[in-house]
């Protein structure tokens, strides 16, 4: 069973990054969890009524739900697929982070800068790239994508 | 027209009749109780007259009056002796003796005479046997002003009520056949020549805009039909001329002079090989066409869609041997459940014939990705050429019907095909868009809701 830890800013990049990771690992049964970076408020109010879903439900778009669930539906490898949101700031949290969900594999776009739409979310690729105890694979990104469509999925 | 009057008639008969019942039935209501109520008060009185006077009073034989504080009350009062003196005071009363007789038999009446409401009542004396007859008279002075003014104020009202319901009902009548009207307006506007004219649909979810669904969905079967026939004639001049000009070239040139049989024999070959495979061609363009035209009813069949997709490059290949499609299936679903889609399959199969064939001559027979997948809820079939691709200006116009885009002017083609492809798209409750770059290519995107079995 292989944990993999995917950064995400919920675009069609990161289905395509576990799409060419599926490609060629499609014997070994994989765990996905997409991490998505999220500054938690200074707001006591926001602090309280803070949900993690609630969150993941605002970032997450049509195009890239049906996007997993083409992948689901083909790789059946795949036990579960997860999201998860990470407000760390420090690279110690975010090693804690790991650590605590025993990942085996942390999926990277190479010199791939997030597009993130809320103002509040963050790219913590930096973080990972920092740890020195964090073993990570930087996969070549085949073309840039510059539309969300949902094809893209299947031409690249 | 006819409608509208009924409805007109209907409600405007329907408010004024119920508000005129009202108030005819508050107005006798109202009468009949100041009426009984003043009955009542006389006889309260004629009875109070028994106590005050007959009871103290002696030697009462003829008739005695009284005038009491009600308007013009006049009170009478005598002892009955025999019928002979009601003959007598009925004369004096100037009321009929039968009233008189009414009240001895039954023990109390009431007249209305001239204005004046009598009410009588019979008396029997406590400390004698005799018995006397009470008759408190007055005028209703609150009845008969009552009717004076309110029954005026009333025939002005019913005026007025009727004035409203005339004014309302109109309105009304109006209001429910404004729709219907636009409608009619609307489909009035759409002839043959542009059947991609359709009615507004709002998103409120009533009968008109039912109506208005129903037509459209009726419009798109019916522009399907008219263009799958525009399409076959678009597809046939394309498809046919080359063999066609294949054939009468070789036969001209074999007549131009005189040859020998082996050349003939040549010549033969080559026109025979052509008309077959004008042949193939004619019946795999007649296949998509016949839709219906066999006078079978075409049914909706769940089936799966690669099969489709498969049996429709055949078909293209048997028609071109240049059209160079590839399938690739690394996304395809696992599960055949996925896959599986409730269609028109011929209908299906023109429509992806198109998109496919399209991508091919635009392309100059590059070759054509298809790709398929499914999500939960639906089938995707994406289909990438690389080829001229369609300007992005022009993108918003390509489902008008004969639009041809700027650069497509060195190909064939009648701009028939897509209109076709996505309104069987949209027969089938799916989806299909276009993304395009301008010499780089052309990506349809095509889903299909998966059939629920």
């Amino acid at each position: 069973m292989q944990k993999v830890l995917i950064p995400t800013d919920f675009q069609i990049n990161s289905v395509l990054l576990l799409k060419q990771y599926l490609q060629e690992n499609s014997n070994k049964p994989v765990e996905v969890t997409f991490l998505y970076g999220h500054q938690s408020s200074f707001n006591i109010h926001d602090l309280l009524f803070y949900k993690e879903h609630e969150v993941i439900e605002q970032a997450i778009t049509p195009t890239f739900k049906d996007a997993i669930e083409i992948l689901q539906n083909k790789f059946q490898n795949i036990q579960y697929i997860q999201y998860d949101v990470f407000t760390g700031v420090t690279i110690q949290s975010f090693e804690n982070y790991f650590e605590q969900n025993s990942f085996d594999n942390i999926l990277l776009i190479k010199n791939y800068k997030m597009k993130l739409q809320n103002k509040n979310s963050f790219d913590f690729q930096h973080l990972i790239k920092s740890t020195q105890n964090i073993q990570f694979i930087e996969l070549e990104q085949i073309e840039s994508v510059t539309n969300t469509s949902l094809l893209n999925i299947f031409t690249l | 027209m006819r409608n509208r009057n009924k409805t007109f008639w209907t409600i405007f008969s329907f408010l004024t009749g119920i508000i005129i019942l009202i108030t005819v039935s508050i107005y006798w209501s109202a009468t009949t109780y100041y009426k009984n109520d003043f009955l009542r008060l006389l006889e309260l009185r004629a009875k109070t007259i028994a106590q005050l006077y007959v009871e103290h009073a002696q030697n009462i034989n003829k008739l005695n009056v009284q005038e009491e504080r009600l308007f013009r009350e006049k009170d009478y009062y005598f002892k009955y002796d025999n019928s002979q003196t009601l003959n007598l005071i009925a004369d004096s009363l100037h009321v009929t003796t039968e009233f008189l007789n009414r009240i001895y038999t039954n023990g109390d009446a009431s007249l209305i005479q001239n204005k004046i409401t009598y009410k009588g009542i019979l008396y029997k004396s406590t400390s004698s046997n005799d018995e006397y007859l009470v008759i408190a008279s007055a005028e209703n002075y609150n009845y008969t002003n009552f009717l004076k003014h309110v029954f005026q104020k009333i025939i002005l009202i019913i005026f007025f009520i009727i004035l409203i319901s005339l004014v309302s009902s109109y309105f009304i009548s109006i209001s429910i056949y404004k729709p219907i009207q636009k409608i009619t307006a609307r489909v009035k506007e759409i002839t043959s020549e542009n059947l991609h004219l359709r009615l507004d649909e709002k998103s409120i979810n009533d009968d008109i805009n039912e109506l208005s669904k129903t037509f459209n969905q009726m419009l798109n079967r019916l522009e399907t039909s008219f263009e799958i026939q525009n399409n076959f004639i678009s597809n046939a001049s394309h498809e046919l001329r080359t063999p066609l000009t294949a054939i009468i070239g070789e036969a001209d040139v074999a007549l131009n002079k005189e040859r020998k049989p082996e050349e003939y024999i040549e010549t033969i070959q080559i026109i025979l090989e052509e008309a077959e495979k004008l042949d193939q061609k004619t019946k795999a363009l007649l296949f998509l066409a016949q839709t219906g035209f066999n006078g079978k009813i075409q049914e909706n069949k769940i089936v799966r869609i690669d099969e489709i997709v498969f049996e429709t490059v055949d078909i293209i290949h048997k028609v071109d041997k240049r059209y160079n499609i590839n399938l690739d299936l690394s996304l395809i679903p696992e599960n055949p459940k996925l896959l599986k889609v409730n269609v028109n399959v011929q209908l299906l199969q023109l429509a992806l014939f198109n998109i496919l064939t399209n991508g091919c001559k635009y392309s100059d027979y590059k070759p054509v990705t298809c790709y398929i997948g499914s999500t939960n809820q639906y089938v995707s079939i994406v289909i990438k050429d690389v080829g001229i691709g369609i300007p992005e200006n022009e993108l918003q116009y390509i489902y008008d019907p004969f639009f041809r885009a700027s650069n497509t002017k060195s190909y064939d083609g009648f701009g028939i095909g897509l209109p076709l492809t996505r309104n069987i798209i949209k027969m089938h409750f799916g989806e299909i868009i276009v993304t395009s770059k301008e010499n780089e290519g052309t990506s349809v995107h095509i889903t299909l809701p998966i059939a629920t079995l």
